[in-house]
């Protein structure tokens, strides 16, 4: 008897409890934020009061009213709100939403030129990785010379939202050596194996036309924003940073051409000479060519494709030999991870020294195979 | 059949084939940890700490070894009864009041651990005792009947325990950084020899050995299935680090608190139709905290009944239960649950090695030994 009043006693508080509960989501009652924009108050006109506003804070969430509306159309609400924190406009975009503010499915963080530039970027940061809602995998892009909002104002070409744009762009795997990949979590641990330094993403805005450009890096040093790299200086940094496909341009006597690499391979070979850091950084790549202009070449000769891996092998060699004079003679500042490198091989002699003062000086050798070509579908 | 439930002793129709203790161990020792565990032991060794887990899988099986010894040598006796054959009844009862405290604790610990993550993740609005409570009640029922049956629950969610854990690393191998793991051995070998310690004592649910030998059809025999365990979670915790290490980095793990979980949410498969693989980790979540629950709920309990000659042990389970729910809200903040686990940790070494080890060298030393053959 004592079992069957258990049992029954059992059944009943289980009746209870699936018919509702406390956290029920409903996903028609979400309004799902998948952008966010921070930049920095123009005007903090509340100066010295607790609720001085620190963030410009650009919120882009999913309409799932118009997602089945017309193509072209975005289903997209972008809200503005100036908060002391990133928390505080949160909770302020909530009184203007009617539906439960999730970041669940955020996917784009974008700062802003000026905030960037002023703002230790840890700070920020700490709102993404403490959140319980957000996952890391967010995509984080630098905005130069523009604000974050004015990305986020844009109206999208291909998709329903901004974010999708953004987010299809970092997962185009060809081409893309004119752009900088790090996403979120990648450029906080570069924050924070180099002390601050770190090369982050970049999107522009064009001039004359309102689209989006996602292209060059933005690098950081003592954890803010220390100048940007256009796109070509992003790709001569990329040979050694990031093994992305590129196309190089080449040139012999009477033959200009373009060769699309296929294969990357950068290997950073750190060495301490009589106490003192060296570099060996060789570059390995296969590709094909794309076009020529000039007295064409018969391409399917060994001659031929010997003369071209021969002119490409140079021409990269001098692309990266570049990026690494930006890095150490025009920004002194060691972006390329070099110093990371060094780190891993050497720690101890690494501690030992003062890699800012050391880094400028450091001879960096370059050496690039160029080791198979191909002609394509044509001679 | 004893005051537990439990079909113990000779009558050997109900007898396990010593190939349970694989199944036993895996779910016994796994629960929440496995996705913090690894967190612990960078702090410790930084990007040296997968040496920290081999080294420590050696000392493990090691111990694995000495303690199905020493269950054999008192076969179908449970370790309360020949504690007192090894050290005398008055320091058997004071071990056993000592590791009774060991295991009341852990309980509120591990509740408290996984009502934070539910609260963390899943329920955020509902009362966190509600979930806990529920969890409790069916851990209890469940530990009332026995540790045949929590094996044979153990035995049914083996695979969904592992699976998950092994799609999730599948899909992370492609976003592992293996230079994360430079410079070897930078800080020196005393990190790395904190670091196995750390792991050492990360292996609650280990001491099921010595409670299943009892039932066991042939002790002796349960060396490889005991190893076959151990060397699963050691690979498990193996491919655990190297996704977290690997994506994540050192410096990102020692800011995370639960950096298994954050690691996963870096993971990015384009075209994938899921996005939140963390969501894999649920199911193997929830096994692991219930599971691990049953365990020792039943550690606590027959402990309770052992040492002070209890015959009913289900009313007390009941009552432990209740009382560890209201000492897992004793805690004032989480803050304080992280610091006391890692205490935990510190001594948990003690309880699952050390002691007993002592116990088969001194059974060995004074010549004790148990009346049937195993």
């Amino acid at each position: 008897m004592g079992k069957k009043l258990a049992s029954l006693g059992l059944l009943l508080l289980f009746m209870l409890i699936p018919t509702g509960c406390w956290d029920v989501k409903d996903i028609s009652n979400q309004a799902f934020i998948t952008s966010i924009g921070l930049d920095a108050v123009s005007d903090p006109d509340l100066k010295g009061s607790q609720y001085e506003a620190k963030y410009k804070v650009t919120f882009e969430i999913i309409n799932q009213a118009k997602l089945a509306g017309p193509p072209g159309e975005p289903a997209t609400i972008i809200e503005t709100i100036e908060a002391p924190s990133i928390g505080k406009a949160v909770e302020a975009l909530q009184a203007r939403i009617s539906k439960q503010l999730t970041l669940s499915h955020l996917r784009v963080l974008l700062v802003g030129d000026k905030l960037a530039r002023g703002k230790n970027f840890m700070e920020p940061a700490s709102f993404f990785e403490k959140s319980t809602e957000v996952a890391l995998r967010i995509q984080l892009m630098f905005v130069q010379d523009k604000e974050a909002r004015d990305v986020l104002k844009i109206k999208p070409r291909l998709g329903k939202s901004m974010s999708d744009e953004l987010v299809a762009l970092t997962e185009i795997e060809t081409n893309s050596s004119l752009a900088r990949e790090n996403p979120f979590n990648s450029f906080l641990l570069d924050l924070r194996n180099t002390g601050g330094r770190a090369l982050g993403s970049r999107v522009i805005v064009h001039k004359d036309r309102q689209i989006l450009i996602r292209n060059g890096s933005a690098i950081f040093n003592n954890w803010k924003l220390a100048g940007w790299l256009g796109c070509v200086e992003t790709q001569d940094a990329n040979w050694v940073t990031q093994e992305a496909p590129a196309v190089v341009q080449g040139q012999t006597e009477d033959l200009f051409f373009t060769y699309q690499t296929e294969k990357v391979k950068t290997e950073i070979m750190p060495e301490i000479k009589q106490g003192k850091p060296a570099f060996r950084l060789t570059i390995k790549m296969t590709g094909r060519v794309m076009e020529e202009q000039g007295k064409f070449m018969d391409l399917t000769r060994p001659e031929s494709m010997e003369k071209i891996t021969q002119t490409i092998s140079e021409v990269v060699k001098q692309n990266a030999a570049r990026a690494i004079s930006k890095s150490q003679k025009e920004l002194g500042i060691d972006y390329l991870g070099l110093g990371q490198s060094l780190q891993r091989r050497y720690p101890k002699e690494y501690e030992k020294m003062n890699w800012e003062k050391v880094y400028p000086g450091v001879p960096v050798e370059v050496n690039v195979k160029c080791t198979f070509g191909r002609s394509g579908l044509a001679r | 059949m004893n005051a537990f439930g439990d079909n113990s002793g000779d009558d050997s129709k109900h007898k396990l084939d010593p190939r349970v203790l694989t199944a036993g161990l895996i779910v016994g020792i796994i629960e929440f940890e496995l996705f913090s565990l690894v967190d612990g032991i960078i702090r410790i060794a930084k990007q040296d700490a997968w040496i920290c887990i081999i080294l420590g899988s050696l000392i493990i099986s090691a111990a694995a070894y000495l303690l199905i010894r020493l269950a054999a040598r008192f076969p179908g006796e449970s370790p309360f009864q020949y504690g007192k054959k090894i050290w005398g009844k008055p320091i058997a009862f004071l071990l056993g009041i000592l590791y009774l405290l060991y295991w009341g604790g852990f309980l509120a610990l591990i509740s408290q651990d996984a009502s934070m993550a539910n609260r963390a993740f899943f329920l955020k609005s509902t009362p966190p005792g509600i979930p806990m409570l529920i969890l409790g009640i069916a851990a209890v029922w469940l530990a009332a009947y026995g540790l045949t049956a929590i094996i044979r629950f153990f035995q049914l969610n083996l695979l969904f325990l592992i699976l998950p854990l092994i799609l999730v690393f599948l899909m992370a191998i492609r976003n592992i950084d293996l230079h994360n793991f430079q410079p070897v051995l930078a800080n020196g070998v005393m990190p790395v020899i904190k670091g196995t310690l750390y792991y050492l004592g990360a292996m609650q649910g280990f001491e099921i050995i010595l409670f299943l030998g009892p039932f066991l059809k042939n002790v002796r025999a349960a060396v490889k299935p005991a190893l076959a365990g151990i060397y699963t979670i050691i690979v498990l915790s193996l491919v655990q680090l190297l996704t977290v290490v690997g994506i994540m980095g050192t410096e990102n793990v020692e800011a995370a608190i639960w950096p298994g979980i954050s690691a996963i949410s870096v993971i990015q498969l384009p075209g994938f139709p899921v996005e939140r693989f963390e969501l894999f980790l649920t199911v193997p979540w929830i096994i692991g905290v219930f599971t691990t629950i049953c365990l020792y709920t039943y550690f606590l309990v027959s402990g309770i009944t052992g040492i002070l000659g209890i015959k009913k042990g289900r009313g007390i389970s009941y009552f432990a239960a209740a009382i560890i729910t209201l000492a897992a809200y004793m805690f004032p903040s989480y803050a304080a649950v992280l610091q006391i686990r890692s205490y935990y940790n510190a001594v948990t070494p003690v309880f699952l090695y050390l002691l007993p080890i002592a116990a088969l060298l001194t059974a060995f030393l004074r010549k004790k030994r148990g009346g049937r053959n195993g």
